[in-house]
């Protein structure tokens, strides 16, 4: 057997009607019947980017009246800000898109971009009372909401490590802004506490997207 | 006006019959993606016997692969808002089954069945129409070519399945794995080396 040879049975219909196929064409009709409209992945995608970036809103804002996060910070940090909302934006549109391996590429290095600005961009920072693990407690605290977000859309489609971990980080960086307003401590308490937990949600993500099977296969 | 001259005025009357060329899958793909189920139903008839063929070889197991057929459609189904015409749409379903086929394996936490399904070695064995001279048809060598499968690596199995049982191009295995043309070829080729010197060693015993 070379792959020069033909194919060893032709693509046409080899099984005459069984069972099976009746089974699960009527299944396949049924289903039809209950959505006839197809959605589009772009209208998806659209819908899933803009519930995080609100969902991003309502933390930051809760944040902001429960006196965490500190407004001012704004002006010095609007750089790396700006960052994480590419990285949501993109992260989660390359995660939901079919195909498109550049743009996931892009994403995957728009992260990589952020993770290395954010501890670049505090320098020795300021001392503080509170212990370190408490950044990264209410950075898993406040990923919570935009984690079930893009699980709920990851688990749509065929789950892959790169789709979930990019739908993964986009999540993450809800977290990471919270923490970029409310923090002023130095590059090292970042990388760990900030960082750090934006990588546990990262692979928390993939772990469940692949725990249960998604709604379709579709790649 | 030569009407009258003609031996067979029967043959003036003749309409050519017009014949009606198949929908193309993108034109069905865009009715079906309008919610028309007639559209649907002739890309089922279409695609769902060779998906089900395939499904068999890739899980040896007869019950799973039905079940991943109705999975593999109810994907189609509730994910056609994802297919883009540049992918082609065989590819796009084989896609879908192998992804199903895959998890339904890694769920099961196995590689597939050793246990012969004999309906599956009937597929294997069927002596295509196309060439009714492959050696196939006979169940022994059937049986070694599956064995000498189920040795391969998963990746280099499935692009030899794709591309040998069920006909697939290149660029179309590398849609339904998820990877280059160039990548589909390679898993392909080395499927095709070890399965060379597997059923060499299996002549000769």
């Amino acid at each position: 057997m070379s792959k020069d040879d033909p194919p060893l049975t032709p693509p046409a219909a080899t099984i005459p009607g069984t069972p099976a196929l009746a089974r699960a064409r009527a299944a396949a009709l049924d289903e039809l019947r209950r959505a006839p409209r197809a959605v589009s992945w772009r209208h998806d995608a659209m819908t899933a980017v803009l519930l995080l970036l609100a969902a991003t809103v309502v933390a930051l804002g809760m944040g902001a009246w429960l006196s965490i996060v500190e407004v001012h910070r704004l002006q010095g940090r609007w750089l790396p800000l700006l960052l994480l909302v590419a990285v949501q934006v993109v992260g989660v549109t390359a995660a939901l898109a079919p195909g498109r391996r550049t743009m996931r590429w892009s994403a995957a290095a728009l992260a990589v971009a952020a993770a290395i600005a954010l501890p670049l961009g505090r320098g020795a920072g300021a001392p503080s009372t509170m212990p370190g693990f408490a950044c990264s407690t209410s950075h898993l605290a406040v990923d919570l909401v935009p984690l079930a977000l893009v699980l709920y859309f990851v688990r749509k489609f065929s789950v892959t490590t790169g789709r979930a971990l990019l739908a993964g980080v986009a999540a993450a960086a809800t977290g990471a802004m919270a923490g970029e307003l409310s923090c002023g401590r130095g590059w090292s308490h970042v990388l760990i506490h900030h960082i750090g937990a934006g990588v546990a949600v990262a692979v928390a993500c993939v772990l469940l997207a692949r725990a249960r099977a998604p709604r379709s296969y579709a790649p | 006006m030569f009407r009258g001259l003609l031996p067979f005025p029967a043959l003036l009357r003749y309409k050519a019959i017009p014949i009606t060329e198949p929908e193309s899958d993108d034109a069905l793909m865009a009715r079906f993606c309008d919610g028309n189920e007639d559209a649907f139903v002739v890309l089922y008839d279409r695609y769902a016997p060779q998906l089900e063929l395939f499904l068999r070889r890739f899980v040896r197991d007869r019950a799973l692969a039905e079940d991943l057929l109705q999975t593999t459609f109810l994907s189609v189904v509730r994910a056609r808002g994802r297919y883009t015409p540049h992918t082609g749409l065989r590819a796009w379903m084989y896609a879908i089954a192998a992804n199903a086929a895959r998890d339904a394996l890694r769920r099961r936490g196995a590689r597939p069945e050793q246990s012969y399904d004999p309906a599956m070695l009937c597929d294997l064995a069927a002596p295509p129409e196309s060439d009714p001279t492959l050696t196939m048809s006979d169940p022994n060598v059937a049986r070694a070519v599956d064995e000498a499968l189920q040795q391969l690596p998963r990746e280099q199995r499935e692009a030899v399945l794709l591309h040998k049982m069920q006909g697939l191009s290149f660029p179309e295995i590398a849609t339904a794995l998820g990877t280059t043309v160039g990548a589909a070829k390679v898993r392909a080729h080395r499927g095709y080396q070890r399965l060379k010197v597997l059923l060499a060693a299996w002549e000769n015993a």
